[in-house]
């Protein structure tokens, strides 16, 4: 699969349309899901596709990583929701401030486990929300998750312990 | 209690995902890609008319007869009309049926 993605993109750096329709196929799913977790609903889809004409502008650049294209792809996606994130910080504290009100007024129950999941996840840190997303969701070791976002291996492991005990205490459980 | 987090976690994340194949999406980057290539074809046409423009004015303020800066004019418009028609037919022939095989 990976040999298969790195041929793929070294077809696409040539100009073929039918490799990048492949990749485009092959992996929309998982960068699409990936990019929902980091940024508003009605932009991530507008993310993914910059994602992948990024990707088709910079077949070029592609040096091989440890976790092949699927990587690189991520890496890029990663870019462009923190870019994303930027643009957005000031409504973005505000819509906190909003949550912050919100949060008190919830605690889980086994059936809603689901939506208190989501809020939860949507109030933690980018970077955390980015490494629990990748390790817990995506199947992404942490060597792998730290090459996507561009952090060190002891951040992304403290990232994602840091934000599964968070979810822990919005979600009222006990360690 | 981690694992029963982490399950959840997992089971969230997949539970709203994306469908596996989406030729709506594919379409949507393919329209954005066009949309880039032609702008970076405006932009060069652009380029190219200001360069033919400024060659015709320095041509008249050297001497030249207005006819002749017109002439070159017209060339420069021809070639950017005849870069836009072919540009992307060629484009096309390459990728889907050129000789290279890369395909």
């Amino acid at each position: 699969m990976d040999e298969d993605d790195a041929a793929l993109l070294a077809a696409v750096r040539d100009g073929s349309a039918r490799a990048f329709n492949t990749l485009i196929d092959r992996h929309q799913q998982a960068v699409r899901a990936f990019v929902r977790r980091l940024t508003r609903p009605a932009d991530a889809d507008d993310i993914a596709q910059e994602t992948f004409l990024a990707a088709w502008m910079q077949a070029g650049s592609y040096k091989g990583a440890s976790g092949g294209v699927r990587s690189w792809l991520f890496a890029i996606a990663w870019r462009k929701a923190k870019d994303d994130h930027r643009r957005r910080f000031r409504l973005w504290r505000r819509d906190a401030a909003y949550r912050d009100t919100a949060a008190e007024d919830r605690r889980a129950t086994p059936a809603e486990d689901g939506i208190a999941l989501e809020q939860a996840l949507a109030e933690l840190p980018i970077d955390q929300r980015a490494a629990i997303v990748l390790c817990l969701g995506a199947g992404f070791t942490h060597q792998e998750a730290a090459e996507v976002l561009g952090l060190p291996l002891g951040t992304v492991k403290s990232h994602v312990l840091r934000g599964r005990e968070r979810l822990r205490g919005i979600l009222g459980e006990q360690p | 209690m981690t694992d029963r987090l982490d399950k959840a976690i997992a089971e969230l994340l997949r539970k709203d995902a994306p469908a596996e194949r989406d030729p709506l999406f594919r379409v949507r980057v393919l329209e954005r890609l066009e949309r880039v290539r032609y702008r970076r074809r405006l932009y060069a046409a652009l380029a190219a008319a200001a360069v033919f423009t400024a060659i015709a004015l320095i041509g008249a303020e050297a001497g030249g007869s207005t006819r002749e800066g017109v002439r070159v004019l017209l060339v420069a418009a021809a070639l950017i009309a005849v870069y836009f028609v072919v540009a992307p037919v060629t484009q096309l022939f390459l990728r889907f049926g050129g000789p290279s095989g890369k395909n």
